[in-house]
């Protein structure tokens, strides 16, 4: 046996290894009491699905997301800059994006360059909000 | 019905009734809103509970509060510092947070009929503890790395034939890009095998949700998030181990957190939401 441990409530520091410093941090702390431990539903009843939204409203910190949901817009699922497992989505998304152009170039299209770089057969496209063009443009400001 | 009470009871965590190994027992100062907490005794078992006004712990109240996130923070932390507290002179059982019952009998009885599943988690848990270990790509690229993978750096002219600066912009564009997917490349053959070793060290893991930037405040791609439970005999070699692999991969950067109370270790048969099959088990 080592001697007795401390269980404080902030992270302990092992030298190296964290350059945050003082406090757990909060998406920490929310990843545990919200998502984890004992489950035992009390007098007041607290619906899941409500925080399961409230945790995806906090990785996007907006305040319109039941509204997005309701219209079908969940590009946040898909996001490299919000959700990591996207990220190998993210390239695909892009060549997706170059297959259809090479489509409309074969097929005679002459796409206009639009203001925002992107072109026009791009930004008419079915799928309009795409979350290709956020995730770029954040990753681009960098 | 009979009349309700003003407040309503707050359970915070389930703890063994012995007496304290150590120091004497401290109760947690405050708990959430600065309330008194309380212990609750029910035979072997003690509640750790919190009277709390019912109008803001209604319902619909808490629907309300639980989605402004300066609230919900004040009562997480309130939550957790109260599981912590505790946890540093006995094992602990954390319950999630707001689990709350009329009164201080709806609390005996509650713990009364899952004694014995609390017990043999409380069991489990004594003399250890959760540790988290978090893999980031860092955004910074490091000037080394570049030399050696022949890629230009952002600074050097552009190569001869590259034909103006839209296609130098272009180009720029791209080697970020792939500079980025390399980086994400290195930190999950880097996670892959830190898992291994940790997990020999460990003895039990979960892997969470990777995290995002904004509430976590931290630089870089998060490509590992997970939590491993660790004896106390083990931690010095656990917390080594986890420096070791944090110099081992420059811009691949590794965290370690703790130690916590073993919140992701909660058996799954004490998980309501195991047995109802509920949509929050989805993508863990």
């Amino acid at each position: 046996m080592t001697e007795p441990m401390a269980w404080p409530g902030a992270p302990s520091r092992v030298a190296g290894t964290q350059s945050q410093s003082t406090g757990a941090n909060l998406a920490d702390i929310l990843e545990r009491v919200l998502d984890k431990g004992v489950v035992i539903a009390g007098d007041i009843k607290i619906n899941l699905l409500d925080i399961e939204l409230l945790t995806i409203k906090l990785r996007l910190l907006v305040a319109s997301v039941d509204k997005a949901k309701e219209m079908g817009i969940d590009w946040w699922e898909h996001d490299p800059t919000l959700s990591s497992g996207a990220r190998r989505g993210d390239l695909a998304e892009e060549n997706e994006r170059l297959r259809d152009r090479i489509r409309a170039l074969e097929a005679g299209e002459r796409p206009t360059l639009a203001p925002s770089g992107r072109t026009e057969a791009e930004r008419d496209g079915p799928s309009a909000p795409r979350s290709g063009a956020v995730a770029e443009t954040e990753e681009d400001a960098r | 019905m009979t009349a309700t009470l003003a407040t309503i009871t707050y359970v915070y965590a389930v703890t063994t009734s012995e007496p304290d190994s150590g120091q004497g027992h401290t109760p947690p100062s405050g708990g959430i809103d600065g309330a008194s907490v309380r212990a609750l005794p029910v035979g072997p078992l003690t509640a750790v509970v919190s009277s709390l006004p019912r109008d803001h712990f209604s319902e619909a109240a808490l629907k309300d509060s639980l989605n402004d996130l300066g609230r919900l923070e004040a009562v997480a932390r309130g939550h957790h510092t109260v599981v912590s507290d505790m946890a540093a002179h006995r094992p602990v059982l954390p319950l999630r947070l707001a689990t709350i019952y009329d009164d201080d009998e709806r609390v005996r009885q509650m713990v009364r009929g899952r004694a014995r599943e609390f017990l043999s988690a409380l069991d489990r848990f004594a003399g250890r503890a959760e540790w988290g270990v978090k893999v980031f790509t860092d955004d910074t690229p490091a000037p080394a790395d570049e030399g050696d993978r022949a890629a230009p750096a952002p600074s050097r002219p552009t190569t001869p034939g590259g034909g103006g600066a839209g296609r130098a912009y272009l180009r720029r564009r791209i080697q970020r890009r792939e500079a980025r997917e390399r980086a994400w490349e290195r930190a999950s053959d880097l996670s892959t095998q830190l898992v291994d070793r940790l997990d020999q060290l460990a003895e039990a893991r979960r892997r969470h949700r990777a995290q995002d930037n904004q509430l976590s405040g931290a630089r870089g791609g998060n490509v590992l998030n997970a939590a491993f439970l660790v004896s106390e005999e083990n931690t010095r070699a656990f917390a080594a181990e986890v420096e070791r692999w944090s110099r081992a991969e420059p811009g691949v950067r590794v965290e370690l957190t703790g130690p916590w109370v073993p919140y992701s270790f909660v058996p799954d048969c004490l998980d309501e939401r195991t047995a109802h099959g509920s949509a929050s088990t989805v993508d863990r």
